[in-house]
């Protein structure tokens, strides 16, 4: 990561300890933090790798991935993954302009009718992340008379959501929606199917992000944990075991971040990367798994309490590893991504910068 | 941004050459791909092949005949040829180990004498650090080196575990040189000629029955004064490095990708949860890589990367072993006898206890990283 990086890191890091407190964060479950929603977007963090002439704070996809690994290592209760880094790219496939504010995504198509300038959305919308906390969503229809797929950017006030909190406490609504809206974009059926999976690999790639986020601060809380807490006479941490469990979540927080490094730097240079992706996605997935396994080990039963933020941490880890396409079916994209150029081309598929 | 574009060329091109020639030599019936063949596959011929080629020391300073390379560059060599299996173990140890050692740590005349021929693949090292009594524990060595008068050295003692001993020209030893000294302190390395009067290889078989590793036994070997490398009795720094040089590479995480390879390559209706299997293979050895060019990135730029050097070698060297039973597990049934695929997994299979052994083994790894963590 650049300089730059770092600089936008440890702005954030500065912000969200201030104002992504766990107070704040135990106070939005179920719903989310919208006064800390305003206090970065106030700092033009929310628009992060939109380019400046379109109306964003500028950087690139590493920028964007910044924010969403230290919102993860704060629990930052609000759709910053869902903002910065799968709406803009998908707002971009479908030639739609960049739009501030929250954004939510989601996913399942329901009916489209086009009309001379807009288009009619019937449908349902189901389990959509951050849905309440959203000022548009973006919709994906699909339209039979003309067999083209639309986004169509629609503002959330006309849609009324049924909510209920996911067990990270993250909100998620569903909606049977009727609107029309003329803010849209449409690609040929053919044409859609490859935005829409690259839209996944985005979202991949924005957990991934966030689950390493997640991961360094599991980190962090079981490093100094274990030097605090005596037993024995002593503190844990100086006890084998306890090293040991302690060094393997280093090792697998060290191995994701390497991975999502990785996958966004190809993504980058070549404007997608599905094989990184994935293999990013499904490593950081059981890793993160581990770690939170190791980490509940290591800190006993205190972490098992909801007066400890451990769970923060680790119940949106045990989400997030399964949000959109889960772990498992990243594990098989990856497979059949590895062998995509021939069963004997898995070595050149993986060293392909 | 045109200097790394450039680079990246320059890397990829390198990459294809390197391809070319180990398919010519697969073709052509010079080796048949490995597993742990950076341990297993011994050859000289191939090694002088790679040497014409410039792939040996390739780092290191044209001054001393070395090729002036970037460590990418040297990473993307290494990790064509394990992924190849290639047979590299005899020059493995002196370009890993040796040849950095030297260039640290080595007078001009040292230099001089040896790195020309270690890039030319004339001459092969192995190294003598592990003794009977002396495994993780690697402070409690007890060969000694006794200085002599003259300047000169006799060395008694045992070393274990030392691969290709019996194929090697030299072995850089260590040896507590300061009578009654303890621990890290009083400890030189030497290097001994494997041919002098004294010295005795007997081979240690490994469970398989195969002969890569032996004990060197010494008794009054005599050493010249020019032979000492480094610090008289300050050499715990020297081996300290030279470690972190033995645990960051590929051949840390790649041990069983000819394996892994052989298993993408088997007919459908001989495997089963064939995605699943090769996802958890491929995406575990891509985040292995990425992890490892972590690494390289900061050697090259100079920074110390003994942690995360660490903690790539217990991920790496717990996945190859993993990556033989994923591989088993998305078997439909045991290959055919005597086929390639089964052949290659006997081979991890009997391989595999060493993996997180060698070089550190899982816990002693474990221990370095928790101390990095200020536990």
């Amino acid at each position: 990561m650049s300089e730059k990086n770092d600089d936008l890191a440890d702005l954030l890091v500065d912000v969200l300890t201030d104002h992504c407190t766990a107070e704040v964060i135990e106070a939005a479950e179920g719903s989310w933090a919208a006064d800390l929603w305003k206090v970065l977007e106030d700092l033009g963090l929310t628009s992060v790798g939109v380019p400046e002439d379109e109306g964003g704070a500028g950087g690139g996809l590493a920028d964007a991935a910044t924010v969403v690994r230290v919102a993860g290592r704060f629990a930052a209760p609000a759709p910053i993954a869902q903002t910065l880094m799968i709406a803009p790219a998908l707002r971009r496939r479908f030639s739609l302009r960049h739009r501030p504010g929250p954004t939510a995504v989601g996913w399942s198509a329901v009916r489209a009718t086009r009309d001379a300038d807009g288009v009619r959305l019937v449908g349902t919308l189901s389990d959509v992340s951050y849905a309440a906390a959203a000022a548009q969503v973006l919709v994906l229809g699909t339209d039979t008379d003309t067999g083209e797929i639309v986004l169509a950017d629609v503002p959330a006030e006309v849609i009324g959501w049924e909510t209920r909190a996911d067990l990270a406490g993250e909100p998620r609504g569903s909606a049977d929606i009727d609107v029309r809206v003329e803010t849209f974009g449409a690609l040929p059926d053919e044409e859609a199917d490859d935005v829409i999976e690259r839209a996944r690999d985005d979202e991949a790639l924005a957990l991934t992000w966030s689950m390493v986020g997640a991961m360094e601060k599991v980190q962090q809380l079981t490093v100094t944990y274990v030097k605090e807490r005596e037993q024995f006479g002593r503190p844990i941490a100086k006890f084998q075991a306890v090293k040991q469990l302690a060094a393997q979540i280093a090792g697998l927080t060290a191995v994701s971040l390497a991975a999502a490094n990785e996958a966004t730097a190809s993504y980058v240079r070549h404007g997608a990367a599905p094989f990184p992706v994935a293999a990013a996605r499904s490593r950081t997935a059981a890793a993160a798994t581990d770690v939170t396994r190791y980490a509940h080990q290591l800190h006993g039963a205190i972490g098992y309490t909801r007066e400890y933020p451990l769970h923060q941490y680790s119940r949106r880890i045990w989400a997030w590893r399964d949000e959109g396409r889960s772990a498992v079916e990243w594990t098989d994209i990856t497979g059949r991504r590895a062998v995509a150029r021939g069963a004997d081309q898995l070595w050149q598929t993986l060293t392909q910068e | 941004m045109n200097a790394l574009a450039l680079t990246d060329e320059r890397v990829e091109s390198l990459r294809h050459e390197v391809r070319d020639f180990l398919a010519e030599q697969i073709a052509a019936g010079k080796f048949a791909p490995g597993v742990d063949s950076w341990l297993a596959g011994f050859d000289r011929d191939f090694t002088r092949e790679l040497a014409q080629r410039g792939w040996l020391g390739m780092v290191w300073p044209e001054e001393y005949g070395g090729h002036g390379r970037s460590a990418v560059e040297r990473f993307t060599v290494m990790e064509e040829l394990l992924a190849a299996g290639a047979p590299v173990s005899a020059y493995w140890a002196g370009d890993r180990q040796i040849g950095p050692a030297l260039l640290r740590n080595g007078t001009e005349e040292q230099r001089r004498r040896f790195i020309p021929q270690l890039v030319a693949g004339e001459v092969l090292f192995c190294l003598g650090l592990s003794e009977p009594d002396s495994g993780s524990d690697l402070a409690s060595v007890r060969t000694t080196a006794t200085k002599q008068d003259d300047g000169s050295w006799i060395i008694n003692g045992s070393k274990v575990w030392t691969s290709g001993a019996h194929h090697k020209d030299y072995m850089l030893t260590l040896c507590r040189s300061l009578p009654g000294s303890e621990r890290h302190e009083g400890l030189s390395q030497l290097i001994v000629d494997l041919h002098a009067s004294g010295v005795t290889i007997r081979p240690v078989l490994l469970l398989s029955g195969s002969h890569h590793f032996n004990e060197v036994f010494l008794d009054n070997v005599r050493v010249e004064a020019d032979m000492l490398l480094g610090t008289e009795n300050g050499a715990w720094a020297q081996v300290t490095t030279e470690l972190s040089d033995e645990r960051s590479g590929p051949e840390r995480y790649m041990s069983t990708v000819a394996l892994i390879r052989a298993y993408a390559e088997e007919p459908e209706e001989n495997t089963r949860h064939r995605e699943e299997t090769l996802g958890r293979l491929a995406g575990q050895l891509w985040s292995l890589r990425a992890l490892s060019l972590e690494v390289v990135d900061q050697v090259q730029r100079g920074q110390s990367a003994s942690l995360l050097a660490s903690t790539s070698k217990d991920l790496g060297t717990r996945f190859e072993q993993e990556s033989v039973g994923i591989v088993r597990e998305g078997l439909a049934r045991r290959p055919e006898p005597g086929s390639r695929l089964d052949g290659l997994l006997e081979q991890a299979i009997t391989h595999s206890p060493g993996f997180t052994l060698r070089g550190g083994t899982t816990q002693v790894l474990r221990s370095i990283i928790a101390k990095k963590l200020g536990l």
